[in-house]
């Protein structure tokens, strides 16, 4: 995956919430101006609330307009894991972004 | 059919009175408690209607009466007193003879059905004129029972109160929600916590991300929560964002909830989304069945289709019983036989499986080892599983000596509380069933002779009322009984001058204290001056050990003169497999129950030979006595150079068994001796080997006394 010169990947760090939000939808933009596949890596995310999910369903939105690939890969903290599926997201824990974006509701 | 009904029916009726009696002996100490009540008037009303319902007549018959008493004292028309107390627990003992007496009901029976009608009638036209406004209601077989605990508020399995609700909710967050620091995700958690919780996000409000404002709340939830928090600790959730946001909180009855499990698309989007039912028959119109579809490409004929939705609707039907059957009950009720068939069958696998594991060794099969493995495993999980559901709190049968504790004292003339600790501790069913009886004897034994009457004990400076403290409480595989009362104590001069005088002991012989304690146990042993219907006939504690024996158990005492005597029942936790280690000697292999194993040692033979007839042996530092199973079973043979000993823990001690070869634990199913062999000493059952061989199970306990009586003997002989 790594060799894929048109490969672009959003790696956000620590607690995605509202004031990471902005800064969130900025790194998709720009991954999403140049042509290849877009991915976002959960290993750092520490918490997640509803903004920061919102942007991944645009993003997705966004991809599908644009006839471009949007991932999900890395590994899901618990935390983020019991979140989602609190919030009825997912039926179950995942552990990576893959059994995530194949899980998610309505992505 | 309606026999299978009619023993069920006995059954539960068994359980509620047994119920009804704990709880009328409860009331009796606290009698202003309206939840006992209660709870005494709803399992004599469910009596009543089951009775009547499979043919019980004469049951319902009577059981009416005690209801119309029950109830009137619930109404504040009857007080809670000694005299009630005994008026209900006397109906419900007639209860339980009218139940065991099945069809053949006695003139005897009758006539007490009638002594005892009459006296609730009785009690409850009296409570006609005190009572307040005094108006006559009563309530005939017909009537309307009152409606906090009548036919529908009735609540066998909780109170309403605490009964879980299902709501359906709606939260659509303000727009602005996030804006003010709010975080959804944690109150849908909070949300969460509050019961069963099954949201479904709708995101389909969410623009591009070219578009999207990334401060703006685009999503909304539906969704259903079975919680026992009531509707406030619902929006308690959302307190702080209800202002700008939209909160549907609406409550779903049951037979909602039951219908959706069955119920189509249309029909749930009519009930929960407001879906105009126009809408949804339009569409369906638009649309071909796919059994249609298939009929018309002629993938089916019509005639598959029709058998196809017919199992269908069978199906359907099934579900609907299974489901009605599955909300009514939280448990299962097993005939006890069945499950003592699944014990013996996990038995059997678990001698089939040692064959499996011999077998395997012996062709030393890698694959056939592995499955061997795999199933060991699987067996031993069915093991304890199945062992747990055999395992029952044994508060029930403690419940049982209240009564006991309080008839008794009052025959006597004497005043007693039981306590009781650690109702909770689990034990095998028939470890309890057995346990019943030897435990009567003993709480009767301490009311007839430890607990004194009440001018005695006030002579001795003691409360009026004595205290027996019934416990029970874990300890490794076995579970520990006792019995503490405050009275007496045992009186050792006495037991000794009976034990003489009955030729058990000899005049002059010197004995300690716990052997003087033990005398008790011998057959035929009574201090009691007088015969009383209670106990004193010397068949009571001798009958306790020998069925405490015979559970691979124990009995201790201690007592002090003046300040009462404790009895500790020390009882395995089951009787169906064990853990234990297995030993041989010459061709024969024991087994030793593995709870009782302390350790394992080495010794050359010639020290054994060196220790001779003192047969004691160092460990731990420590001197314990031994025992060659060689010579105590008469094996023929050698004992080897190097000889191995197994160190047991006995009731007060330790002891060491002389094995040849310790080959290691072993699932032990306990299979009981035959006639033949139950007076041999120091074995208490035998178990099945792989090879189809007999081993024998030790009884680690009455070796041990065996070698000490045989010690004492040589040492008077000497």
């Amino acid at each position: 995956m790594a060799k894929d010169p048109a490969f672009r990947e959003v790696a956000p760090v620590g607690r995605l919430y509202i004031d990471t939000a902005a800064e969130i939808r900025a790194s998709l933009l720009k991954a999403f101006a140049k042509p290849g596949t877009v991915q976002f890596r959960w290993d750092s995310v520490e918490d997640v609330d509803l903004p920061a999910l919102q942007l991944l369903y645009a993003a997705r939105k966004e991809a599908a307009r644009a006839g471009r690939e949007f991932r999900f890969t890395g590994i899901v903290m618990d935390r983020v894991a019991s979140r989602l599926v609190s919030a009825g997201f997912v039926p179950s824990p995942p552990l990576s972004g893959e059994e995530l974006e194949s899980n998610l509701a309505e992505f | 059919m309606l026999d299978k009904f009619k023993s069920s029916f006995r059954e539960e009726a068994e359980e509620l009175l047994g119920q009804l009696e704990s709880t009328l002996l409860e009331l009796e100490d606290a009698p202003s408690d309206a939840e006992l009540l209660n709870a005494a008037f709803r399992a004599i009303h469910t009596v009543k209607g089951s009775a009547g319902m499979f043919g019980f007549d004469e049951i319902a018959r009577f059981t009416h009466d005690l209801e119309n008493v029950l109830d009137k004292a619930r109404a504040g028309k009857i007080g809670i007193s000694r005299d009630f107390i005994d008026l209900t627990l006397r109906g419900r003992d007639h209860i339980r003879a009218l139940l065991s007496a099945e069809d053949a009901l006695t003139e005897e029976l009758r006539r007490t059905s009638d002594e005892l009608a009459e006296e609730c009638r009785k009690l409850a036209a009296g409570a006609e004129g005190p009572g307040p406004g005094g108006e006559g209601d009563d309530a005939g077989p017909g009537a309307q029972v009152p409606e906090d605990i009548g036919a529908g508020g009735e609540e066998p399995g909780g109170s309403p109160a605490t009964r879980p609700k299902t709501y359906f909710i709606r939260f659509r967050p303000g727009p602005d929600i996030f804006r003010n620091g709010t975080r959804v995700f944690s109150l849908l958690s909070d949300l969460a916590e509050l019961g069963e919780c099954t949201l479904v996000p709708h995101v389909h409000e969410i623009p591009v991300l070219a578009e999207i404002d990334p401060e703006k709340c685009y999503t909304f939830w539906e969704g259903f929560l079975t919680t026992e928090a009531d509707r406030n600790a619902i929006r308690d959730v959302f307190i702080f964002v209800e202002s700008d946001s939209s909160l549907t909180i609406q409550d779903i009855d049951e037979t909602q909830i039951n219908d959706s499990r069955n119920k189509r698309l249309g029909e749930i989007l009519v009930q929960y989304q407001n879906v105009p039912p126009e809408e949804i028959s339009r569409a369906l119109s638009a649309q071909k069945r796919l059994g249609e579809i298939l009929v018309e490409k002629g993938i089916i004929s019509k005639d598959t289709l029709d058998t196809t939705l017919a199992g269908q609707n069978h199906a359907k039907k099934i579900q609907d019983k299974t489901a009605e059957a599955a909300g009514v009950l939280s448990s299962v009720r097993v005939a006890s036989g069945k499950l003592d068939q699944l014990v013996d069958l996990v038995g059997e696998l678990v001698t089939l499986q040692a064959r499996l594991s011999r077998t395997s060794l012996d062709l030393k099969e890698v694959s056939l080892a592995a499955i061997s493995e795999q199933f060991e495993r699987l067996i031993a999980q069915l093991r304890d599983n199945t062992m747990s559901i055999r395992m029952l709190p044994i508060g029930s049968t403690f419940n049982k000596f209240r009564r006991v504790v309080r008839d008794l004292s009052t025959e006597l003339g004497k005043e007693a509380d039981l306590l009781t600790e650690g109702a909770e501790t689990e034990l095998d069913k028939t470890v309890i069933e057995r346990l019943n009886d030897p435990l009567v004897h003993i709480i009767r034994n301490s009311l007839d002779h430890g607990i004194e009457s009440p001018k005695d004990r006030e002579a001795e400076g003691k409360p009026r009322k004595g205290t027996i403290l019934l416990k029970a409480q874990h300890s490794g595989a076995y579970v520990l009984i006792s019995v503490k009362d405050d009275g007496a104590g045992l009186n050792a001069e006495a037991i000794r001058a009976k034990a003489v005088e009955r030729g058990i002991v000899a005049p002059g012989q010197e004995l300690s204290d716990a052997e003087i304690n033990q005398l008790i146990f011998h057959p035929g042993f009574s201090t009691a001056k007088t015969v009383t219907k209670v106990s004193g006939r010397g068949v009571g504690m001798d009958v306790v050990k020998r069925e405490i024996d015979s559970l691979g158990g124990s009995v201790s005492i201690s007592t002090e003169k003046g300040r009462g005597t404790e009895m500790t029942l020390k009882i395995p936790l089951t009787l169906a497999i064990i853990e234990g280690l297995l030993v041989a000697v010459g061709g024969e292999y024991y087994v030793v129950p593995l709870s009782s194993v302390d350790g394992c040692i080495e010794i050359p033979k010639q020290d054994l030979e060196k220790v001779g007839e003192r047969r004691i042996i160092p460990y731990r530092g420590d001197l314990l006595p031994f025992v060659d199973l060689r010579s105590y079973f008469d094996i023929p043979g050698q004992t080897p150079d190097i000889a191995q000993i197994v160190i047991a823990n006995t009731q007060d001690s330790r002891i060491g068994f002389v094995v040849d070869n310790v080959i290691g634990d072993y699932q032990t199913v306990i299979k009981p001796l035959g006639r033949m062999y139950k007076d041999v000493t120091g074995v208490s059952g035998a178990t099945i080997l792989g090879d189809g061989t007999v081993a024998l199970i030790l009884d680690v306990n009455r070796l041990a006394l065996a070698v000490q009586t045989e010690s004492q003997r040589r040492v008077q002989a000497s």
